[in-house]
């Protein structure tokens, strides 16, 4: 019983249950390259797919021995079974800051309550390959002034190409002879009809101008201008507060006036700068042109099998990677095959910005669906992008793929069909739409659909009415028969009354002296059963007893002692054996137990 | 008796009485269509669908008349209302693989795995009342086996249990009566959760009309429901898109892949 309750305690739950499948969520993180010289950067990719909040950032463990700068983020979606689910990737820029090897505890990431983990990650710094080259400015733009503190906006060409990268630097030198009172407040200059990348981290190292020493911090930017023309990038201005007061003095220590808020206000500001923008050559320009301005491209094609059933769909992954501006590359494009049905799943693309160049990864994934069996060639694929440095455009391949196509599912991919005879094969001339059907034998104007109609949800209640009716009767049936001596008083009646209609038998049959013992062992078994005492040890004083202590009316007791005793005397001597006697004792025994059941009920 | 012979007449579902009128009208505009006149063909079926009929091959032979008419948009609206009402038809199915193979947007495919993929077919091969008679049948199966758990001690449940489980496969795995109808219970339970929530998602789906077409030539989305605002990208006649809001004038839509946008209410219409 116990566990019948707890299966109806557990139904409504698991009724719900496929309504209520929770949405995973998988965390992953990776670092490229994994053995990185000091000076130089890796890499961190955090990867989080699934379905998320987009506010959400990773958490990343405390990374002692790097300095470390998110470098961006981008979304991908993809489709599967009409679910949406998307995928963040995160990258993350690591500068090392000494020798050894490191192991990154596990990234964390929290959305809706829930902790997801990536696996630790381990990295190895080692020796820097050659020292770092401290920032050299353009020799023309030396600050001639002798100023203490300058800003300075440089950039490593004037003319490109569009969406070709430029980078520009912004940079900040102090000699150490005015102090600062608050760190100096950036703002970027205006970059209209450019698209910006930040390129962290920031580099820092000294330089000597006019024999001073300067300590030089630089901030690097990628411009990758969006049409060609004649563009602008603005001045920046960088807002510092200088200590005009000595700030030596015994008064100013005691009121430390610097955080009182005392100081002079500066802005810097840097040269504008006019970029020419060249347009893209239209001459030998490839159909295959995506759009990617940059250099060192590849392109890898797979697929997720090499042998397919007619009808199941494969997987192509077509990757291309290497410098330039990812984001508004085109997806490459598998050429049409004959027999296959071709569909795009999704695209993602990363973005990376190691050394300060913007390279990046773009993963398409198509799906085909082959019609016919045999065997197949996927073409290569082709991608052309425009070289700025070698001012040409370029076009790289894939390398072609085989797939084999066997024979589809009955079913799904249709009865496979054999050819044969020597007659030429069918040429199909034409397609076109299915034609018009008759007019149907149903036709009529709607009504409300049975299933709308509140009869149709009532009914669904019937069938676990009666489950739940037929758990109460069966419940109480249990009970009952787990209470012996009351199941024996309740079942009295009914099986006195069968041994009674035995005796009847028995006397029509004219076996008198069976059918008195039968009526002796009904009405003893009645009484027996009502007491719960076994009838072969009860006596005639235990019956009166009984029946006395149960209230029976003296007429009743006298009655079944009197039957009794005409039963045991018909069954020692014969001269009371006739049919009639055993009628007349089988009649008063029925009487005899009716009134009793009256009477101990 | 009498009373109960008008009230078995009552519970028959779609009790609406067909009209002799309706099949010659149905007729009439086949004729129009076969003698090649469109317009008046696709006039003659519209005016069907005005008086009320829903009927799968009006639909579909609607949706052949904007065809041959060159608006695929349409065209593949009445397809979509055909198999919404008979989802396994081979012509519609063709029909609209052919037109989809016309239009101008791209479609998307989605990958599924072999479980997905049953429960999906189960949602796009049966119609509305074809899912909910399944799950009202699964729903009588599973409280048949709990009423079985509960008489499972009775004499004639036992020797039912033994005449059946000959063919259950609860015998292999040496399960007892109990556990056997336990599991068959849970299996049962799966059933009615699958089919209750397609059918709950099909009937909801009718009924917000969260599903639409695209049904002029191109259509704009904007960022918001007015006409100044930034146009986001366009979509094109026949496209699939998914109704999420309706103001005055103008429809919300959302595509695969977190493309939204409001098109002028005029742009789509629902299946």
């Amino acid at each position: 019983m116990k566990r019948l309750k707890i299966i109806f305690a557990v139904l409504p739950a698991l009724l719900c249950l496929p309504l209520t499948v929770a949405a995973e969520v998988s965390l992953s993180a990776r670092i490229e390259p994994s053995v990185v010289p000091i000076g130089a950067q890796a890499t961190l990719i955090v990867t989080v797919k699934g379905k998320f909040r987009k506010s959400s950032q990773p958490e990343l463990p405390s990374l002692d021995a790097f300095e470390v700068y998110q470098s961006g983020s981008s979304q991908s979606f993809s489709i599967v079974n009409g679910q949406r689910s998307s995928s963040l990737i995160f990258t993350y820029v690591l500068v090392p800051k000494m020798e050894g090897r490191y192991t990154i505890s596990p990234i964390r990431f929290q959305s809706d309550d829930k902790v997801y983990t990536a696996a630790p990650l381990s990295v190895e710094v080692v020796k820097a390959q050659s020292s770092l080259p401290a920032p050299t400015p353009d020799p023309a733009n030396v600050d001639s002034n002798d100023a203490p503190i300058f800003i300075r906006g440089t950039v490593d060409r004037d003319t490109v190409y569009v969406n070709q990268q430029l980078t520009w630097t912004l940079g900040f030198y102090t000699d150490g002879r005015l102090d600062l009172l608050r760190s100096p407040e950036y703002s970027p200059p205006n970059s209209q009809g450019f698209w910006v990348e930040d390129l962290p981290p920031q580099k820092n190292g000294y330089q000597m101008i006019n024999g001073r020493k300067y300590l030089v911090n630089e901030i690097l930017r990628g411009f990758f201008a969006t049409a060609p023309g004649e563009f602008e990038i603005g001045a920046a201005k960088v807002e510092i507060v200088v200590d005009n007061m000595g700030g030596r003095s015994a008064m100013d220590q005691f009121f430390n006036m610097r955080q009182l808020g005392f100081g002079k206000q500066r802005t810097l500001t840097t040269e504008p700068k006019r970029i020419i923008v060249l347009p893209l050559p239209q001459r030998g320009r490839p159909d295959s042109f995506s759009g990617l301005v940059g250099r060192g491209l590849a392109i890898a094609m797979k697929m997720d099998k090499e042998t397919v059933r007619a009808g199941e769909p494969v997987n192509v992954t077509l990757t291309v990677t290497g410098d330039g501006n990812f984001k508004t590359m085109a997806a490459p494009k598998i050429p049409e095959i004959e027999g296959f049905k071709m569909y795009e799943s999704g695209s993602t693309s990363e973005l990376f910005k190691s050394d300060y160049v913007v390279s990046g990864r773009k993963i398409t994934n198509i799906v085909l669906v082959p019609r016919d069996e045999g065997e197949t060639e996927i073409p290569p694929v082709k991608l052309s992008y425009f070289d700025p440095y070698e001012k040409r455009y370029r076009t790289i391949e894939s390398a072609p793929l085989k797939l084999r196509v066997e024979p589809g599912a009955q079913g799904e991919g249709g009865t496979p069909v054999v050819f044969t005879g020597s007659g030429e094969d069918i040429e199909v001339l034409g397609h076109d739409i299915h034609h018009i059907h008759p007019t149907p034998a149903d036709i009529a104007v709607s009504g409300t659909p049975f299933y709308e109609r509140r009869y149709y949800v009532a009914l669904h209640s019937l069938p676990m009415l009666v489950v739940a009716l037929t758990l109460l009767v069966e419940r109480r049936r249990r009970r009952w028969l787990a209470d012996a001596p009351r199941a024996r008083m309740i079942r009295a009646k009914r099986e006195a009354d069968k041994q009674l209609g035995a005796a009847s038998d028995m006397i029509r049959s004219g076996n008198v002296e069976q059918a008195f013992a039968a009526v002796s062992a009904a009405l003893r078994g009645y009484i027996a059963d009502k007491m719960n005492a076994s009838a072969p040890g009860l006596t005639d004083d235990d019956i009166e007893t009984f029946l006395a202590d149960r209230g029976v009316p003296d007429e009743a007791r006298r009655e079944v002692v009197s039957v009794l005793a005409v039963c045991d005397g018909a069954r020692y001597s014969a001269s009371a054996t006739s049919p009639e006697a055993a009628t007349g004792t089988y009649a008063r025994a029925q009487a005899v137990v009716a009134k009793l059941e009256k009477e101990l009920s | 008796m009498k009373r109960l012979a008008v009230a078995l007449i009552l519970l028959l579902p779609c009790a609406a009485p067909a009209r002799a009128d309706l099949a010659a009208d149905f007729q009439e505009a086949n004729t129009l269509y076969e003698q090649g006149d469109y317009p008046a063909a696709i006039d003659a079926y519209g005016a069907l669908v005005d008086e009320g009929v829903e009927n799968a091959d009006l639909y579909y032979n609607l949706g052949n008349a904007y065809y041959k008419t060159n608006d695929l948009g349409r065209a593949v609206l009445y397809y979509e209302r055909s198999l919404r009402r008979r989802p396994r038809n081979a012509d519609t199915r063709d029909n609209l693989e052919l037109v989809r193979s016309q239009l101008r947007d791209k479609q998307f495919v989605t990958k599924q795995n072999r479980i997905v993929r049953g429960i999906v077919w189960l949602h796009n091969n049966l119609s509305t009342g074809e899912l909910v008679a399944y799950m009202s049948l699964s729903w009588l199966l599973l409280c048949v086996i709990l009423l079985l758990i509960v008489l499972r001690d009775t004499a004639p449940v036992r020797t039912l249990y033994r005449r059946l489980s000959v063919a259950s496969p609860g015998r292999l795995f040496g399960l007892t009566m109990t556990q056997d109808l336990v599991a068959a219970a849970c299996v049962a339970l799966i059933l009615v959760g699958t089919a209750a929530g397609s059918a709950i998602s099909k009937i909801r789906s009718e009924h917000d009309r969260r599903t639409a077409v695209v049904v002029t030539g191109e259509a704009s989305v904007f960022s918001s429901p007015t006409d100044n605002a930034t146009l986001q990208f366009k979509i094109h006649s026949g496209t699939m898109v998914s109704v999420s809001e309706r103001r005055e004038g103008w429809t919300r839509i959302s595509l695969p892949g977190d493309l939204s946008g409001w098109v002028p209410a005029k742009a789509v219409e629902s299946v």
